[in-house]
């Protein structure tokens, strides 16, 4: 019963980051139709910000406010800069461009900090007991940011001014133009919050996996997955099932061997996709 | 209030406005008929900036237009387009409150306007626009256009679809705008309309201008009335 209950907790944690990610993912594509394949190196600079923040004698927790705004403002406008001009070019060169830019912040990285794994510690140290074992609070404090980060991404969406521009935006840009919708700040703001989200899942997950130039391939996969199983643009299904596949994998991981887990999962999603194919109109749901 | 000049405007090869010139003053109700394709909705989409590119001037309280079309709608210009007008996903309340939130302090009163045009909107407030029926939908267009107070409100078609009870509950809407002192230019096939809400009459032909008109020198029986629009609804 124990390990169950640590395979849940293990699953939430990487279902939370998953989703953070995801959730960026989501965001930019309900509104542009763009998969973003930079999200999860905007993940990877958000890690390597906290790591030299620490480096450098700065606290963790203002470290993370750091990458968060510095990925959210130049990751979020640079990704603009690059996409606004292709809007309405086809979606080839979208992809392009956004797989260009993954590679370029890879390369960056790789010459600024070396291939090898980056590890900062965890600000909390306080372990709670689980039975016989102790499971350490900084995972837990994960999820709970997670859950808040998601939670303020509803809540973004669904009440704020700019959520809801965002919104009206995707599902007819030119009426919202039409209505005096600032379209062009809408899309900042979407790229901003989007690059920001995945800046908080890697400024949080580098004391759980440590940080390297390729780091974000690794979850941009599983964040790909997410959102195309969650249905493309929709926040609430990818948030849903990232944490309900972080811990169905950790979970499976105990009663399946090895690689029969991934199998598993990627079957799950293909069910998902198939049960999803007759909705083929995208827009950023709730 | 509203002049165009000579506007050319083309789709690859095609030379869909050659030449439009027409003018809509103050609180002024001018109509644009003339058969499908000839050029109608583009004149209007020019005027927002959403057609193709254009050539000639786009007039506005004396101002040359310019630029994307959100801030040709803050200078006061409502468009009011006959189809994929609204946000389907999105609830009626939400579908008008966008629009008010550009102005700040604004949101509350231009959904109370809009509800106050066509109560129907107020009783389906929480369902998605998407939902309403055609009729609704042409309504939740027009009160979102209206309850933004433009100076100036362009309207596409909208009494097509619309049963004559429906055309008239619209044509109501258009006069107290014209009353408030807003310029209405309205594209419409539609004399049950026209005559009520309209004092001029331009028929377009093949992107031009044609024919001007003053809309009280002619009865249903007129040719122009016979080739243009329909007697009834």
């Amino acid at each position: 019963m124990e390990h169950v209950v640590v395979a849940c907790l293990n699953g939430l944690v990487v279902g939370a980051s998953i989703a953070l990610v995801a959730a960026g993912l989501a965001l930019l594509f309900g509104v542009l139709g763009i998969l973003n394949f930079a999200q999860g190196d905007f993940f990877m600079a958000g890690a390597y910000i906290v790591w030299l923040g620490v480096q450098n004698g700065l606290s963790f927790w203002l470290a993370v406010v750091a990458a968060v705004v510095v990925v959210g403002l130049v990751g979020g406008l640079g990704l603009m800069g690059v996409l606004w001009p292709l809007r309405e070019r086809p979606q080839a060169l979208v992809l392009l461009a956004t797989i260009a830019l993954s590679l370029i912040l890879e390369q960056l990285a790789a010459g600024q900090f070396g291939a090898d794994a980056k590890f900062v510690a965890a600000p909390v140290a306080a372990r709670l007991p689980i039975g016989s074992s102790a499971y350490p609070a900084y995972d837990l404090l994960v999820v709970l940011a997670a859950v808040a980060v998601l939670a303020g991404g509803f809540v973004f969406l669904r009440y704020m001014k700019y959520g809801i521009w965002l919104r009206a935006v995707a599902q007819n840009h030119r009426m919202a133009s039409v209505l005096g919708l600032p379209v062009p700040r809408v899309y900042a703001v979407a790229f901003i919050v989007s690059a920001a989200m995945a800046a908080v899942a890697g400024s949080l997950l580098v004391p759980l996996t440590s940080v390297y130039p390729t780091v974000g391939l690794d979850i941009n996969l599983s964040a790909f997955i997410v959102v195309i199983a969650g249905g493309l643009g929709n926040f609430r299904g990818a948030a849903l099932i990232a944490l309900g596949l972080g811990v169905a994998e950790s979970l499976g991981a105990i009663f399946i061997p090895g690689a029969g887990v991934q199998l598993a999962v990627f079957a799950l999603v293909i069910l998902l996709l198939l049960a999803r194919s007759r909705r083929p109109r995208v827009a950023v749901r709730l | 209030m509203l002049e165009l000049h000579d506007l050319h405007a083309y789709y690859g090869r095609s030379h869909v406005l050659q030449g439009v010139s027409l003018d809509v003053g103050r609180g002024e109700g001018v109509g644009l008929v003339g058969h499908n394709g000839v050029g109608k909705t583009t004149t209007l989409r020019s005027v927002m900036g959403l057609g193709p590119r254009v050539t000639g001037r786009v007039v506005f309280s004396g101002k040359d237009l310019r630029g994307p079309s959100h801030r040709r709608a803050r200078l006061g210009i409502g468009y009011v387009p006959d189809a994929e007008a609204i946000f389907p996903d999105m609830t009626v309340e939400d579908n008008i409150r966008v629009g008010g939130m550009v102005e700040r302090g604004n949101e509350r009163r231009s959904v109370d306007l809009a509800y106050e045009l066509f109560p129907i909107l107020a009783a389906r407030r929480r369902q998605l626009a998407g939902t309403l029926s055609g009729g609704e939908q042409k309504a939740l267009t027009l009160a979102r256009g209206l309850a933004l107070k433009p100076r100036l409100v362009m309207v596409d078609e909208p009494s097509e679809g619309l049963m004559p009870k429906n055309v008239d509950l619209l044509a109501d809407a258009l006069r107290k705008a014209l009353r408030e002192g807003i310029g209405v230019l309205v594209v419409d096939a539609s004399f049950q309309l026209l005559k009520t809400v309209c004092t001029r009459l331009y028929v377009m032909r093949q992107g031009r201008i044609t024919g001007r008109h003053r809309l009280d020198e002619f009865q249903t029986a007129d040719r122009l009335v016979a080739t243009y629009l329909k007697a009834e609804g």
